[in-house]
């Protein structure tokens, strides 16, 4: 097998490995972490105020 | 003929048998506890709802059919069961897909990582499934969620053009893959871990790459794992309730109180105290459930020992 065959399957590989675990830690991470923060507000500063953004 | 036993291989032989009774007898008891259980709220409630579908409730006659055909022929029932089937083929889907490309990336992280991304994985299981569905109505909300920008880039600028967006089935597909993808993530990893090590050294030692390793090895040998996952999660997906009845606390307008076929026998026996009808759909659902679950084990050879 070529090298650069080799290489580029292995970014692949390696590629969709990270794409699952980014995906699954966010999937999980983020609704966890959010239930945290939440717990420090109460249901007006909830709406006025969320506890987490990703982004602007 | 046969030579007549001696004295001793007598009592070897009836030693033997006493051994294998207590044996049987231990196992009985450790199984007792779990089959009164089973008789009390699994077997019994069925049997009580199979009887209970033959009367009228209401008059306390004996029906027939009468309340299966009542039920049968409710013009809520076509909606609510595809609602309920377009639900299980969703969830079942994400769960054996989405559980199966976890469990098996999880595999090949070194070891302490991959506990603590498992036990992330697990804690929305721990969590009660209401309190996860309020949770989820917050976070599909463009105007709170963390996701907000992403919902935005979509072109979900609220909740009502999210949920009529993506469909009330995926929504709770969703709500549902969170809460229990976690327990089954951990039943996967336990699976793997009792694959025995030189199958996968070998593999490794003649040139398989983790892919080849994860696709033609570990998946062929945790098939049962998966097949029974998919039971359990169509078993589950065909009695969805909570869900759907708690999407109401995001607005009257997404009140969905007949989506399910769970809702409906709920609203039979407690809105219209129709018990007789409740226990029917029930029934039904009870036999469609079984016969799915016991076409999948045939075809799939479940219990055929390797």
């Amino acid at each position: 097998m070529e090298p650069g065959l080799l290489r580029r399957q292995f970014w692949l590989g390696r590629f969709f490995l990270l794409a699952c675990l980014g995906f699954a830690v966010c999937f999980y991470g983020i609704p966890l972490l959010w239930l945290f923060l939440a717990s420090t507000h109460n249901q007006a500063t909830l709406i006025s105020d969320p506890p987490l953004s990703l982004g602007s | 003929m046969s030579q007549p036993e001696s004295p001793d291989e007598r009592l070897r032989a009836q030693s033997e048998r006493q051994k294998k009774r207590r044996e049987t007898s231990a196992a009985y008891l450790f199984l007792a506890p779990y089959l009164a259980l089973l008789c009390m709220f699994g077997l019994f409630p069925v049997i009580y709802a199979f009887g209970l579908s033959f009367f009228d409730t209401i008059e306390g006659v004996f029906w027939g059919l009468t309340n299966y055909t009542s039920v049968l022929s409710d013009f809520r029932l076509p909606r609510s069961t595809v609602n309920v089937l377009t639900f299980t083929a969703i969830w079942v889907a994400l769960t054996v897909v989405g559980v199966t490309i976890l469990s098996l990336t999880l595999d090949v992280l070194p070891r302490r990582l991959a506990t603590t991304l498992r036990t992330i994985f697990f804690l929305p299981g721990a969590v009660i499934s209401s309190a996860l569905v309020v949770l989820w109505l917050f976070l599909l909300d463009p105007s709170v969620s963390p996701f907000r920008p992403i919902l935005h880039l979509v072109g979900w600028e609220t909740l009502q053009s999210l949920v009529v967006g993506l469909g009330y089935a995926t929504v709770f597909a969703i709500m549902s893959y969170f809460a229990t993808s976690g327990g089954w993530i951990v039943v996967m990893g336990g699976a793997l871990a009792s694959l025995p090590t030189e199958v996968i050294e070998a593999a490794r030692v003649d040139g398989a790459k983790p892919y080849q390793i994860a696709a033609r090895i570990k998946l062929p040998m945790i098939w049962r794992s998966i097949v029974l996952m998919a039971i359990l999660s169509l078993a589950a997906g065909i009695q969805i309730f909570v869900e759907p009845q708690l999407i109401s606390l995001a607005g009257a307008q997404f009140a969905q109180p007949d989506w399910s076929l769970n809702q409906l026998a709920f609203s039979y026996a407690f809105q219209m105290g129709d018990f007789g009808a409740s226990a029917a759909l029930s029934t039904m659902l009870v036999l469609v459930s079984v016969t799915i679950a016991l076409v999948i084990i045939f075809v799939t050879k479940f219990y055929k020992i390797d």
